[in-house]
């Protein structure tokens, strides 16, 4: 089957751009560009003379003509370096129920087996976790943990270890009624047995 | 995943009305949602009123008037909901938001080039296309599949004009355009703007949903892995 996909026809894109993407740069000056000459042609509108007189409006990439002359952008940035990547072989989510003066015992949840509830127990050395989240440990605290390859820079690969502690949404009054509503609608269906 | 990816990334995608200059380092630090140390070293690339870029150690950042886009190429992958989530929930409640976007990007080489272009072959069957005189010689890497999209409507577990499209292209970051296969699974979901809490259920939707969201593009992923597997 094939699909009309011209962008009149379908939503607007949630898509990706730059980093990550198959993009050659992580970014490139061209999405600036493309800003920048989008806010030029919305200004185009009543506000600038010299900007209601263009000839027209987007010009070839990094310029934007005017009817007195051409506006050029500076030669192009060179992309900043690649960030190394983690790609988790094996992920956990856990929370803590002890903490000792080098280790904490937490209960962990192994997501990469498709596991809903805590199957295992670990005992974690303090150094492997970073200074900021050693300060904010906490009983009940919960973090990700995973073990992958990371891909430097440079593209060479080694395997890590990596435990992040997370800063989840706080509860909001929303939050709250929404639980509310829900312990009430099961307590309805088990009085009405 | 059968094959380890090289590179791999998700990133959230909101579409609404956003203010991109006051999405600097400092905004993120004097709300507690990314710690000094980390901002102090963030590279801001653009801070102005149409287009804010700055990327940290973990988190890449791009914000423009219609569109917010924050992504990570770094497990755990779930720092982006839970920073997403903090940003509209607890300090921009009044932005509107009418649709999101989860997407997971992949990047992983063919076990050799014979199955990068059975790949493409697969997906992409020449024969329909001989009428152009091309004869896609499988031995360039400069003819066959450039781009491919399919798209998912209908999908069950959201409102409607929620979609799922899987792009498949040769990579341009690894393999030398010989053996590198991109995949980008973007998991989009939308809602009528005008219900009063449309943006709400948005956010429910992407608190709710995001696990299970890369658990699908993974799947997705894992099979295309499969079809790119051979001598």
């Amino acid at each position: 089957m094939m699909l009309q996909t011209n962008r009149s026809a379908t939503v607007q894109s949630t898509e990706q751009l730059s980093s990550g993407t198959n993009l050659e740069s992580e970014f490139t000056q061209s999405r600036i560009e493309e800003v920048v000459c989008q806010a030029l042609e919305r200004h185009h509108v009543g506000t600038a003379p010299h900007v209601r007189n263009a000839e027209e409006g987007i010009g070839e990439r990094g310029s934007f003509r005017f009817a007195n002359g051409e506006v050029s952008f500076p030669p192009p940035m060179p992309p900043p370096p690649q960030k190394p990547s983690l790609h988790a072989l094996q992920e956990w989510e856990g929370y803590v129920v002890e903490i000792n003066e080098n280790d904490f015992v937490a209960r962990l949840v192994d997501l990469t087996a498709g596991k809903s509830h805590e199957t295992e127990e670990a005992t974690i050395p303090l150094d492997e976790i970073s200074e900021r989240d050693a300060a904010n440990l906490r009983i009940g605290g919960i973090f990700r943990w995973v073990i992958g390859y990371e891909r430097s820079r440079e593209g060479t690969r080694r395997r890590v270890s990596h435990i992040v502690f997370r800063d989840l949404p706080r509860m909001m009054k929303g939050d709250f009624q929404a639980g509310e509503e829900w312990a009430d609608k099961i307590a309805t269906a088990f009085n009405s047995r | 995943m059968r094959t380890k990816p090289e590179m791999s990334g998700v990133s959230v995608v909101l579409l609404g009305s956003f203010n991109p200059a006051i999405f600097t380092p400092a905004w993120f630090v004097m709300h507690d949602l990314l710690p000094k140390s980390v901002a102090d070293n963030a590279e801001l690339q653009v801070a102005h009123r149409h287009l804010c870029v700055f990327s940290t150690e973990w988190l890449q950042f791009e914000v423009t008037p219609d569109r917010f886009q924050a992504g990570t190429q770094q497990a755990p992958v779930v720092r982006i909901r839970d920073l997403v989530l903090r940003v509209f929930r607890e300090h921009l409640f009044h932005t509107p938001v009418g649709a999101f976007g989860i997407n997971r990007d992949v990047h992983f080489r063919a076990t050799s080039r014979a199955a990068m272009n059975q790949l493409g072959r697969v997906l992409a069957p020449v024969e329909p296309w001989k009428a152009i005189g091309n004869e896609f010689d499988p031995t360039r890497s400069d003819s066959g599949l450039a781009s491919l999209t399919m798209r998912q409507s209908k999908v069950e577990d959201r409102p409607t004009g929620g979609q799922i499209n899987v792009k498949v292209e040769p990579s341009n970051r690894i393999g030398n355009g010989q053996t590198g296969v991109y995949v980008q699974v973007n998991d989009h979901y939308q809602i009528d703007e005008s219900r009063a809490d449309g943006r709400e259920k948005l956010l429910r939707l992407l608190e709710d949903g995001f696990d299970q969201s890369i658990q699908r593009a993974d799947s997705i992923v894992d099979h295309l892995m499969s079809l790119a597997t051979g001598p």
